[in-house]
């Protein structure tokens, strides 16, 4: 094929020009060390690291919430232990005031300090977390759960809702428990519910009572004995409670880990599709600078080629 | 006999002056782009008869031609056009890919940290910190929606002032043409037939030229005038005479540039859906189909994410213990009339319905029995919905007040187009965030405390970033945005290798051309070696003629 100088001249400079382009880009590469430097690059790469990095995102949105709701368990949890510590005191106390070798006097001191519990109860019922509010009000959660009125009955003014925190696409756990479910349905004896606050109530004023009679401390000794079952059955209610807890704390912590696991899973998946293969890449980079280098060296020799020279 | 060989000698000289000068013309000429490299026709001169032998009388010119393939310059021309068509395409859609995909300035990054923001307020609803952050947080998205709208909006402008240069640069190399083509005319009947090469050469590269703006049909004429035609037959050179385009909005938006052919008294045809190729119709391609797309595939969204929030925002309950309001500013559906008559009332009746077209509303005057209004989506005219005369028209999401309206008048009708840039924030105050889920009776009973830690909404507002409520329920915010991504990357890439192999195609077919008609300078050294020995030959043909001459006077003198 005939070939004129202009073309000769033309495809030197066209082929500088491609090296070029092509020693530029991969630079572009090395400097930002990814793959994709645009969607065009890779479109479905493109794509799938944009899913990648929402899923990263949620995942570290599903930690953050962990976090706030394992707090919130384990604020609950140790209000209910320290109830739990309170009721054996009580339970202890009630075993004492029963015993014969008990007077009028020293029983009403008994009854005194498990007054003072039941205030102790009170206030650990009205627990609030760091953020000012009641652990044990359902979703009123502004609202003081437990009113205690002028004759000393105390009132559940919140509610049996229950806040739930997602932890996972497909998996929300409850953040507490209602004061109503912790402190107040509690199986007595006759199989009625009964709260906690009365079963004390209905202690400290049987220790109260002076005892005169026969009759009278059997009646104390009958009193005692269902006060009692009462505080067990409460014991036990509790100490469900805090199961109930810790197994959602378990829950929480295995869910975790699990995410963690997805984390790193995503985070090298995310990074093998969108990061650079340096290696790779540093080798196509001299590869290129050699052709270039070529490219203008052939250039100039070519030019210099001319039959003027030799007229 | 003597003056025969002088003659002859003569003929010899000026025919390879003739062909010095041409291979001077070609030297000089080497650099020149669209230059034809040209040829000496030598041809010996009729002999003459003496008694029983033809003498030979010396050599003529036969004419000076340029080296030419015309199917070779066709091939140039439809190769140029297609270059310049799809390396302009490649140009801007490789800024609307990189555009939508900066994690700066892309959509995914806000929606992911305004719906994080919202998880954080069902953690802790009655957080006002963490609902400042969410109120923030989707400032920030409302922000990023208008920026992206913005910035393809600017390049919208950029699209439509190139439109209007390139219109101009075309209307300038038209009157070019038919200026050649007139000198053309001119110069060939003047020489008798003679191709005048220099000025086939410059109109050539005014086709070639005008092709690299615009797809163009060439027709040659008998007097060597060349008719140009764009489109589908749109005639812009005829002879000696150029018809002009412009370029100006032609339809309801008055921000659409179009493109028309200027007829007689002052009326303007619209051909801008008939021109195809070259940098013109890259940009129309690019405005269309590219930027149009992507700014309506946002704006769904925007509609999407406003509407579909507000709808679960509204079955919640505030801090204060109100129903909740609207959370985002929805945006408008953008209405256009043909005439100044009123507008229809258009409202979206169902967000999931709703697609990324735009509407062509328009009266039917043939259908049914008193005429229909019919709806039809721009891009590929499908009629998507029809109502009688005065009764609301259903489809697509849309629903279309159709009374009151002026039968002989059309309505542009864009649900989506604008929707980025409207999108705002409706709530301020932070307490206002109805996280809580709403409830008549409670809300009715003012002894019931506000259950300010009930976060029921707030998760399902939450759960609205995975939700599959767009185009029929089959994607969610997030893949809408991720198909947008996909797309136009897909579109660039292919766009890039389209270019790619253009580029290649015409480097072919310039070389070509280059090969048949281009000058090589050695070619031409060896050329001008020859003529030059040729002419000193011939000049000692003359001489020898002169010493014959002197030989005759000299024996007869004796």
């Amino acid at each position: 094929m005939r070939v004129s100088t202009t073309q000769i001249f033309q495809n030197g400079v066209d082929s500088i020009h491609r090296s070029q382009q092509e020693l530029s880009r991969t630079q572009q590469q090395l400097g930002s060390g990814e793959r994709i430097l645009s969607p065009s690059d890779d479109p479905s790469g493109a794509v799938q690291s944009l899913q990648l990095t929402s899923a990263i995102e949620k995942l570290e949105q599903y930690e953050r919430n962990s976090l706030s709701l394992q707090q919130r368990l384990r604020a609950s949890e140790t209000v209910v232990s320290s109830v739990v510590d309170g009721l054996q005191r009580v339970r202890e106390l009630v075993v004492q005031g029963n015993n014969g070798s008990q007077t009028n006097e020293t029983r009403a001191m008994i009854a005194g300090e498990i007054r003072q519990s039941l205030d102790e109860l009170v206030q650990l019922a009205n627990s609030q977390d760091a953020n000012g509010e009641y652990l044990f009000a359902g979703l009123s959660s502004w609202t003081r759960p437990f009113e205690v009125d002028a004759d000393g009955n105390v009132a559940y003014q919140g509610d049996d809702g229950q806040r739930s925190v997602q932890i996972s696409p497909a998996r929300t756990v409850p953040a507490g428990d209602s004061g109503e479910r912790v402190f107040e349905d509690i199986p007595n004896g006759d199989g009625d519910l009964q709260p906690l606050f009365e079963t004390y109530a209905q202690i400290v004023k049987t220790l109260e009572k002076p005892v005169p009679d026969q009759q009278s401390r059997e009646d104390l000794n009958a009193a005692m004995a269902s006060g009692l079952g009462d505080l067990d059955r409460a014991l036990g209610h509790l100490l469900e409670v805090r199961t109930d807890l810790g197994g959602r704390m378990k829950t929480v912590e295995t869910q975790n880990r699990i995410n963690e696991d997805q984390l790193l899973q995503v985070r090298t998946a995310l990074s093998e599709i969108r990061d650079l293969d340096y290696a790779e890449a540093i080798s196509r980079f001299n590869l290129q600078q050699t052709a270039l280098q070529a490219a203008q060296q052939t250039f100039v020799q070519v030019q210099r080629l001319s039959l003027f020279n030799f007229l | 006999m003597g003056s025969d060989i002088l003659s002859i000698g003569t003929s010899g000289l000026a025919a390879f002056q003739r062909g010095l000068s041409t291979t001077g013309h070609n030297i000089a000429n080497a650099g020149t782009e669209g230059y034809s490299r040209q040829r000496v026709d030598l041809n010996t001169r009729a002999p003459q008869f003496a008694g029983n032998a033809y003498i030979g009388k010396g050599v003529e010119v036969g004419g000076v031609n340029r080296v030419f393939d015309q199917f070779v310059e066709n091939q140039l021309r439809t190769a140029t056009s297609a270059s310049a068509q799809s390396s302009v395409f490649h140009d801007h859609a490789k800024r609307v890919d990189s555009l939508l995909a900066n994690a700066d300035s892309g959509l995914a990054v806000g929606l992911q940290r305004f719906f994080a923001a919202a998880q954080d307020v069902a953690t802790d609803p009655t957080s006002v910190p963490a609902r400042q952050v969410m109120i923030a947080e989707a400032e920030s998205l409302t922000g990023r929606f208008a920026s992206l709208h913005e910035q393809l909006d600017g390049q919208r402008t950029r699209v439509n002032g190139q439109i209007e240069t390139t219109v101009n640069e075309i209307n300038g190399i038209a009157e070019s043409l038919a200026e050649v083509n007139a000198g053309i005319v001119a110069a060939t009947g003047r020489g008798g037939g003679a191709a005048p090469n220099d000025l086939l050469d410059q109109r050539d590269r005014l086709v070639r030229e005008l092709a690299e703006h615009v797809n163009v049909t060439t027709v040659p004429q008998d007097d060597g005038a060349l008719n140009v035609f764009v489109g589908n037959g749109q005639s812009l050179v005829i002879g000696s005479n150029a018809s002009e385009l412009v370029a100006r909005p032609l339809g309801e938006d008055p921000l659409q540039v179009g493109v028309g052919l200027a007829g007689s008294g002052g009326s303007v045809t619209d051909i801008g859906r008939f021109l195809t190729g070259g940098r013109l119709g890259a940009l129309l391609e690019v405005r269309g189909s590219l930027l149009d797309r992507a700014q309506n595939d946002l704006g769904l969204i925007a509609q999407g994410l406003a509407r579909e929030f507000n709808a679960q925002h509204a079955e919640g309950r505030d801090l204060n213990g109100e129903q909740g309001g609207d959370f985002f500013r929805a945006p408008a559906v953008e209405v256009r009339g043909s005439g100044s008559g009123s507008l229809p009332g258009v409202t979206i009746d169902d967000v999931g319905e709703l697609t990324a077209d735009d509407y062509r509303l328009r009266f039917n005057a043939g259908a049914g029995e008193d005429g229909r209004w019919e709806l039809r989506s721009i891009s590929g005219n499908r009629l998507v919905g029809e109502s009688d005369p005065g009764n609301a028209l259903v489809a697509a999401g849309l629903n279309i007040d159709t009374s009151d309206l002026d039968q002989g008048e059309s309505f542009l009708i864009r649900p989506t187009r604008n929707a980025a840039a409207q999108i705002g924030i409706a709530i301020g105050d932070p307490r206002s965030i109805a996280a809580a889920e709403w409830n008549e009776d409670d809300a009715a009973d003012a002894a019931t405390p506000i259950p300010v830690g009930d976060n029921r909404n707030a998760l399902k507002l939450a759960g609205l970033q995975d939700a599959r409520f767009l185009s029929g329920g089959t994607t969610s915010l997030e893949g809408s945005y991720n198909a947008m991504i996909g797309e136009v990357g897909t579109r660039t890439r292919q766009a890039e290798v389209s270019a790619q192999a253009q580029s290649r195609l015409l480097d072919e077919a310039r070389n070509q051309r280059e090969s048949v008609s281009g000058v090589n300078l050695d070619e031409e050294a060896a050329n001008l070696l020859r003529y030059q020995q040729a002419y000193q030959a011939a000049a000692q043909v003359i001489a020898v003629s002169g010493t014959l001459f002197d030989t005759l006077l000299g024996a007869v003198r004796r």
